[in-house]
């Protein structure tokens, strides 16, 4: 099975698939304002007419090309081209304002191919050993993962549980449109037959990752502006290998640090890699220099946000749940191709499964030739403004949600995620947990009444089951602290002093 | 003792909105027939995130009235966030307006004249302060909008609409 998995992708077409994509991914994420989860949700309709395999490693290519390209603007613009890159900037760009950019970028480049390779290791040695544990899941063990998930996403996300909550709920009340779950009457549909089948995934994806981004744009006063590149020094890219030897322990600290906040819902690349810049400073024998130009900042924050890319896989291909915006993505691109992630993808679907490794390897190995290679071509294509690009992109947005059912409707649907994800992003809503309703909603639901109708109505197993009530003791007490966090920070002195006044 | 002018706190129209959610799902989960006799029925996940949203709006309206409002003169993080947001409201709206037309014109022209019009008119939006070059602008976007049509169409096997070309 490995081996006939790793076949299926060393073929010239899926080589090029993979190719492709990483560097279009190291593009969209180089450029500020496009996020590695708007290049993936763009190329998804492109994959309709391909094979699981081909299709899925071209997203993979994105996936990991998309989080590495975000160094070239934390490094050469102090602006982190995705939020996996901020402290990237902290280091990254010191160095190249001292004449080291070159230095800069080539420790980034081959931190994040160690990163990647190590969670990738890691996605390889856990998620088939997981998929077995998971297949003994029932209803309850599902429902109360899917919640637990749900409420780590919504408390986590967006700095204010209520509002993380009730973005969660209004997922779930837009996943509730359609059939019902289990007796397959229409609920929500206020007699429009387009709503029979309930909204589809992808043109809500696409609505709110990418339309949003273009009103974002629309907004601000310098979307007509293009990034100033400065003529930054990028010849001597080399250091040597005593040097690079020396950061191995921070290395390795910094992968395990983003494997795991990969494989935790909620959290993900834009949180580790702050948590690895800190540790790595606080290890470090000299923490006074980081943020003036040194090596092992940029050696934490790369290689921990790579390895969050295999930490994510591990929850969404085991257990069918995706931790975050991105693995949303990913997951409905194995919808699109009539495959649901789960512990059977390893029984039924082994084939695609080792492709899939397989793919994430090479696409690493092509991220890290194709940023030493075409490094002045990606900075060159940071100048494109975004009055350009962003039309563009909306016509790829267009085609995406037409070409999933043919009609207009779909569209139409588009925009007004879009509209809602501008207007959630005004009133400080998290879209994470919105999107994360969405898809755990339908999980939560069939769980919880297929749960039900074989206790006979009795709630009691979905806390006696020793898995099932474990994670649901671990949900309450995320609610709690996280509730008790907040309050405590609404007690703060200062809080109490402004309202004294 | 001078008094301030208080700014109601965001929070309250984010409560607000829950609330009104959670009574509209309420409301719609009355027209829901119940079939089960086991477990539960169809209405009652929705009726438990109504529930839910219901708690969730409370909470923001009864925080939002514990915490202090903003007085007037003073700006809080997320206020200067909205002031400044305002500035490019219309182009917004220009955006919205330009993409719901795209979106009518897709049937009847098809693809590719409606996108290099849509494409056109949101360039010429998003320009501000960028020199306005038309027929610039005019060929960025009917170009990538017929490659886009002939990719997905002839290489990706993706319909779409013909409209007066087809």
């Amino acid at each position: 099975m490995l081996i006939e998995g790793i076949l299926s992708v060393l073929n010239m077409q899926t080589l090029l698939l993979i190719t492709g994509g990483t560097l279009l991914g190291i593009i969209i994420g180089a450029i500020p304002g496009l996020t590695v989860t708007m290049g993936v949700a763009l190329f998804l309709p492109v994959t309709f007419a391909m094979s699981p395999v081909d299709g899925l490693s071209l997203l993979m290519g994105l996936y990991i090309g998309g989080t590495s390209g975000g160094l070239i603007s934390a490094i050469l613009l102090k602006i982190p081209g995705t939020p996996s890159s901020i402290a990237t900037t902290f280091d990254g760009h010191p160095m190249a304002a001292q004449g080291q950019a070159g230095k800069a970028l080539s420790v980034s480049i081959l931190s994040s191919f160690f990163g990647g390779v190590f969670s990738l290791g890691v996605l390889f040695l856990i998620a088939p050993k997981l998929a077995e544990v998971a297949l003994q899941f029932g209803p309850y063990e599902y429902f109360a993962i899917a919640l637990f998930s749900l409420t780590l996403v919504a408390g986590l996300s967006g700095g204010s549980l209520a509002r993380g909550l009730g973005a969660a709920a209004i997922g779930l009340v837009i996943a509730f449109v359609g059939m019902a779950p289990i007796t397959a009457f229409p609920r929500f549909t206020f007699g429009w037959a387009e709503l029979d089948g309930g909204i589809a995934l992808l043109p809500a994806l696409i609505g709110l990752f990418a339309v949003s981004q273009v009103l974002e744009e629309a907004e601000s006063r310098d979307s007509s502006q293009a990034p100033a590149t400065a003529n930054f020094n990028l010849r001597q890219m080399g250091f040597s290998l005593r040097a690079g030897f020396g950061h191995f322990g921070n290395w390795l600290r910094s992968s395990v640090i983003g494997t795991a906040i990969g494989i935790l819902p909620g959290l993900g690349g834009s949180v580790c890699n702050l948590l690895a810049y800190g540790a790595a400073k606080k290890y470090s024998k000299h923490p006074e220099k980081f943020g003036t130009g040194v090596t092992e900042g940029l050696v934490a924050s790369e290689s921990s946000n790579n390895a969050s890319t295999g930490g994510a896989l591990v929850p969404l291909m085991t257990l069918g749940i995706p931790g975050d915006n991105t693995a949303a993505i990913l997951l409905a691109g194995f919808m699109i191709h009539g495959i649901t992630p789960g512990p059977m993808l390893f029984e039924t679907q082994g084939l695609l499964v080792y492709g899939i490794f397989t793919a994430l390897v090479i696409a690493n190995l092509v991220m890290v030739v194709g940023l030493f290679s075409f490094m002045r071509g990606f900075v060159r294509l940071l100048s494109v403004p975004k009055h350009i690009l962003l039309p563009l992109i909306m016509m790829l947005c267009v085609i995406g949600a037409y070409g999933i059912n043919n009609r207009l409707f779909d569209v139409g649907c588009m925009l007004l995620f879009g509209l809602i994800g501008w207007l959630m992003k005004k009133a400080s809503i998290p879209v994470t947990p919105l999107l994360l309703g969405f898809i755990l909603g339908p999980i939560i639901e069939v769980n919880l009444r297929r749960g039900l109708m074989s206790s006979q109505g009795d709630l009691m197993p979905f806390i006696t089951e020793p898995i099932s009530g474990f994670v649901l003791l671990g949900t309450l007490i995320v609610v709690a602290v996280t509730a008790y966090k907040e309050f405590a920070k609404s007690r703060t002195p200062n809080n109490r002093a402004v309202i004294g006044s | 003792m001078r008094v301030a002018k208080r700014l109601p706190s965001p929070d309250r129209y984010t409560g607000i909105f829950f609330l009104t959610i959670s009574a509209l799902l309420f409301w719609a989960c009355m027209n829901i027939k119940e079939f089960a006799a086991i477990g539960v029925g169809s209405a009652f996940v929705p009726r438990l995130t109504a529930g839910l949203l219901l708690v969730v709006g409370l909470a923001l309206l009864i925080d939002s009235w514990r915490q202090p409002r903003a007085a007037e003169g003073e700006t809080t993080e997320s206020q200067q966030t909205t002031s400044s947001g305002l500035v490019g409201l219309p182009a917004v709206a220009a955006s919205v307006i330009s993409m719901v037309i795209y979106m009518a014109l897709l049937d009847p022209l098809g693809f590719l004249p409606a996108s290099a019009l849509y494409g056109f008119a949101q360039m010429l939006i998003l320009a501000k302060d960028a020199k306005r070059a038309y027929l610039k602008f005019a060929l960025i976007a009917a170009l990538p909008a017929a490659c886009f049509y002939y990719l997905f169409v002839n290489l990706f096997d993706i319909s779409l609409p013909a409209g007066i070309l087809g």
